[in-house]
């Protein structure tokens, strides 16, 4: 997989690609600001960008702005945004407009290589990944007439970690359960969630799209 | 005062005994000038007081997220590299020392006041007061009203901190887990309500009489009411006109 790495701070940048290197990860570039990102990604066509939300000039949300140009103008690159903050809103504003191929985490997850590397390859296959503390935070955040609120236990733990960017199998083995269960128990939300079969459309995206719209 | 005159009343007898009364009337509208000058002053300076405070936890905060969090994101990253790599002897040390770093980031963030000035900053009012209420361990409803265009970011600090330390204070006294906020924009008026459904007595903590001066710095009104059947409710008056 091919990669660019955007960060202001030189550390943290030189942190990212080490572990990227160590992953098997290909870090083509870095850049410093979006500008830089920018005309990295139309040079090198990565796979993945890997962004952090506040960069110069303003610090306030110049990934969110470049995560989006990006997805707009070359489809076959993936975003995965960093932020040193839980904002869902950032995550929301985002994921409705191109809830495919975009990833959200918290900074300081990455340095758990494996979640780094899932949230990249889920990315990379256009799916989305939200962070799981955002995730809970919208669990939490219980709104009247929302079909969220309909879901079991169970369901909602599936739903979660959906939303973090976990296969079936995945779910499977973190809830310790078969994946035929894990299987039925999706089908039923999505059934909740109101999500109709259908092949062109991801529903597992969707479903997550769901919850961020509570 | 009231005068009763009888018809034989003189002019000029009516007068000198007006007079005295006329003189005190003068003086205290004199006073009164001179009070409403001297609020103004009172007022100002509490103004630049509290942006002179804001401003410094801009810095402090922006400080805080450029060095020591970046910094401690970065040995987290390198740590988390160094395991990787490790025989399986050193890795428990190396296993402890990311735990305590993700401690360390998460008490900073907390110091920082999480995400205050970059969600306000970026989002505005209203996100700020869901991510409050989303990170808030109590059961909340929220009602929001407010016009388009932006709020002065002096009010929208003033309503942001209203709602966290009301909230906190909740959470802190009532013996409740329910709270209600309201923030709804009339005219030139910001009004932000936080009410809760715990038993009387409300108790006043440090954060609550930090923002009623913040309010009146701002020339706003602070007012908390608490009551057996209704629990406290705490409401700030902002005018938010330019």
């Amino acid at each position: 997989m091919r990669v660019v790495v955007a960060d202001d701070v030189m550390i943290v940048r030189a942190g990212l690609i080490r572990l990227l290197i160590d992953a098997g990860v290909t870090v083509v570039g870095e850049a410093a600001d979006a500008d830089e990102l920018l005309r990295l990604v139309a040079l090198e066509k990565p796979d993945v960008a890997v962004v952090d939300i506040r960069m110069p000039p303003t610090h306030k949300d110049e990934g969110l702005v470049a995560a989006r140009l990006i997805r707009e103008r070359y489809p076959h690159t993936g975003v995965l945004l960093l932020s040193q903050y839980l904002a869902p809103r950032y995550a929301e504003r985002l994921l409705e407009d191109q809830p495919g191929g975009l990833g959200y985490l918290l900074k300081e997850r990455v340095s758990d290589l494996a979640i780094l590397i899932e949230a990249l390859e889920r990315v990379n296959s256009g799916q989305c990944v939200v962070d799981p503390a955002i995730v809970a935070r919208l669990l939490d955040r219980e709104r009247r007439g929302s079909p969220v609120g309909t879901l079991s236990p169970r369901e909602r733990e599936t739903l979660s970690l959906m939303a973090q960017g976990r296969s079936n199998a995945a779910i499977a083995h973190q809830l310790g359960i078969g994946e035929r269960t894990v299987e039925s128990v999706c089908a039923q939300l999505f059934r909740k969630l109101d999500l109709q079969p259908d092949p062109d459309v991801n529903r597992r995206v969707l479903a997550v799209l769901t919850l961020l719209r509570t | 005062m009231r005068l009763v005159l009888s018809g034989r009343a003189e002019p000029g007898q009516v007068l000198s005994s007006l007079a005295p009364a006329g003189l005190l009337a003068l003086e205290n509208a004199r006073l009164n000038a001179v009070g409403l000058v001297r609020l103004a002053e009172v007022q100002g300076s509490q103004r630049r007081i509290v942006e002179a405070t804001d401003l410094e936890r801009r810095r402090i905060e922006h400080d805080l997220h450029d060095g020591a969090q970046q910094r401690l994101v970065a040995v987290a990253m390198h740590l988390s590299s160094a395991r990787q790599r490790s025989l399986s002897g050193a890795s428990d040390a190396l296993i402890e020392g990311e735990a305590q770093i993700r401690e360390a980031l998460a008490a900073l963030r907390r110091l920082a006041h999480d995400s205050l000035t970059a969600v306000l900053g970026a989002e505005g009012l209203e996100a700020g007061v869901e991510d409050l209420v989303a990170a808030c361990p109590l059961r909340v409803e929220v009602q929001l009203a407010l016009n388009a265009g932006p709020l002065p970011q002096p009010v929208q600090m003033a309503a942001y901190l209203t709602i966290a330390a009301g909230l906190d204070n909740v959470a802190a006294h009532a013996r409740t887990d329910r709270a209600w906020v309201s923030v709804v924009q009339e005219a030139e008026t910001l009004i932000v309500r936080v009410v809760d459904a715990g038993p009387s007595g409300a108790v006043v903590g440090r954060g609550l009489t930090a923002i009623a001066d913040r309010v009146g710095a701002l020339g706003g009104t602070f007012d908390l009411a608490s009551d057996p059947q209704n629990g406290t409710t705490v409401t700030v008056r902002l005018r938010c006109g330019s």
